[in-house]
C-alpha cells in the first residue's frame, strides 16, 4: 500500500480526534492509515532523540500504532489531545521495553507503567482540555533557554547534569533555572 | 495540605517524560496517586510530550512498516498481565498503600536501629536503586545518612519536619547528593515513608556503620 498524501500538513486536533473515532467505531483502516501517516514518522524521530536504537524505534512505532488501533475506544478527547494520548502510549511501551531489556533478567510478571488516575477529576479535565494548544503557545512564549531546558528533559535521562556540563555552570544554577522554567510554563498556560 | 515541594516538580517532569528509572518512577507514581494537584501538573507535562511529537521532523520509515503494523492489528491482543495488589496486612501499617506500591511485593520489616525498621520493595528490574519502606517512631530522628546519588522520599503515614519545613502524607521530597539535613518525626505518631535511594546508603552514626554490613542496605 502506498501512503500518498501531503505529509507536511498538520491536521487539526478535531480532525485527528475524528480519525480516532472512526477507528474506534468502524475499525476504519483508511482513518488508521491517515493517523499512521501523520504520527509514525514523527514518533520515530522522537524515539531516536530519546536514545532508542534504530530497530527499536521502528518496533516501538509499530507497537504504539497497534495499541492505538486496539485502544482507540478508550480515547477521550476531554481528557487529552490525540498527540498527548499517543505520547503516553509510546512512553509506556518504551518503559516496558527498557525494563525487559534491563539487567532485571527474567521478569515473571511484566507490569505496565504504573498508570494512575483512570478517572480524572474535574480539575484535571479543566486543565487538559485544549491544553496541547496552550502548551504549544506557552513554549513559544518562554525565553529560549527555558524552553530548551524543558525540551531537554524529554531527551536525556539526567538532563540537569547534562545541561550543567554543557554550559559549564553549577548544578544548583541549572536546578533553579528548571524550576523557573516550569513555573513560567504553568503560569503562561494558565494565563492564556 | 499536600505539597509538591518546588524541588520535586522537576521529578514530575522527568516522570512524565518517561526518563526516571523504575524505582524513583514508582515513588513518583505513588505520590501522583495520592495528590490531585500533581495529577493535574503531570497532565500538563504530558501535554508537552504531545507537543514535542507534533514538532518532530519526519523520519524515514522502512517501506514495510505499515504492512507490518496492519499484520499486528490482525493478531489477537495479548492478555494483559494481571496486576492484583499483593496482600500487605502482615506489615501492619494501618494505612491503604497507593496503588502502584500496593501492586509490589514487599519483604518483612527488618531492624535498622532502635525502634527504626525498614522493609524492602521487590524491584528486580532496577538493581541500581534501593527501594524501601522506612518506619520511624514518633519524635525520633530519621537515620542520619549520606548517599551517593539521588534520594526521593514519599510520606505515607505520619509526618516529619526538618530545617526546611514539615512533610505530610502524600508529600514528595527530592534530595540530591548535595543535601544534608536532619529530619525528625513529629510527636503525634509514627512515620512511614517510601524511599528510593540511588547507589548505596551510608549511615553516618557509629551504630549504623557497625550494623550496615549485616542489614545489606
Amino acid at each position: 500500500m502506498t501512503l500518498a498524501g501531503d505529509r507536511e500538513m498538520m491536521p487539526s486536533p478535531d480532525e485527528l480526534a475524528g480519525l480516532l473515532t472512526r477507528v474506534a467505531q468502524h475499525e476504519d483502516k483508511q482513518a488508521f492509515a491517515a493517523i499512521f501517516r501523520f504520527y509514525a514518522p514523527r514518533l520515530k524521530s522522537f524515539l531516536i532523540r530519546q536514545g532508542y536504537a534504530e530497530n527499536e524505534c521502528e518496533d516501538l512505532v509499530q507497537e504504539t500504532m497497534v495499541n492505538i488501533w486496539r485502544k482507540a475506544a478508550s480515547f477521550d478527547p476531554v481528557k487529552a489531545g490525540v498527540s498527548t494520548w499517543i505520547f503516553t502510549i509510546a512512553r509506556n511501551l518504551g518503559i516496558d521495553r527498557r525494563r525487559r531489556d534491563g539487567r532485571g533478567g527474567s521478569r515473571r510478571d511484566l507490569e505496565t507503567f504504573e498508570e494512575v488516575d483512570p478517572d480524572p477529576t474535574a480539575e484535571a479535565m479543566l486543565i487538559t482540555r485544549q491544553s496541547e494548544v496552550k502548551v504549544r503557545q506557552a513554549l513559544t512564549l518562554l525565553p529560549a533557554e527555558q524552553a530548551a531546558v524543558i525540551r531537554m528533559s524529554f531527551f536525556a535521562e539526567n538532563p540537569q547534569a547534562e545541561i550543567a556540563k554543557m554550559l559549564g555552570i553549577p548544578l544548583g544554577t541549572v536546578k533553579s533555572r528548571v524550576r523557573l522554567a516550569l513555573q513560567r510554563l504553568r503560569q503562561t498556560m494558565e494565563d492564556t | 495540605m499536600k505539597t509538591v515541594h518546588q524541588t520535586s516538580e522537576d521529578l514530575l517532569l522527568r516522570y512524565a517524560a518517561g526518563q526516571l528509572r523504575p524505582a524513583p518512577a514508582l515513588v513518583v507514581a505513588s505520590h501522583v496517586a495520592m495528590s490531585r494537584s500533581s495529577r493535574a501538573i503531570l497532565g500538563q507535562f504530558e501535554n508537552v510530550g504531545g507537543v514535542l511529537i507534533d514538532e518532530q521532523p519526519l523520519a524515514e520509515l522502512s517501506a514495510d512498516l505499515f504492512e507490518r503494523t496492519l499484520a499486528g492489528i490482525d493478531q489477537a491482543a495479548p492478555s494483559e498481565p494481571s496486576a492484583q495488589p499483593h496482600d500487605h496486612d502482615a506489615l501492619a501499617m494501618g494505612i491503604a498503600l497507593p496503588e502502584p506500591l500496593a501492586r509490589r511485593k514487599i519483604g518483612p520489616w527488618k531492624w535498622l536501629g532502635p525502634g527504626v525498621r525498614f522493609a524492602r520493595i521487590e524491584m528486580p528490574e532496577d538493581p541500581d536503586h534501593n527501594l524501601v519502606l522506612l518506619r520511624v517512631p514518633a519524635g525520633r530522628a530519621l537515620p542520619e545518612h549520606s548517599h551517593s546519588g539521588d534520594e526521593i522520599t514519599l510520606v505515607l503515614k505520619g509526618s516529619f519536619h526538618d530545617e526546611a519545613g514539615r512533610y505530610l502524607p502524600g508529600d514528595l521530597i527530592g534530595e540530591d547528593e548535595e543535601t544534608d539535613h536532619t529530619p525528625i518525626v513529629d510527636e503525634d505518631g509514627e512515620c512511614i515513608c517510601l524511599v528510593s535511594l540511588e547507589g548505596s546508603m551510608r549511615i553516618k552514626s557509629w551504630l549504623g556503620r557497625l550494623v550496615q554490613p549485616f542489614i545489606g542496605l
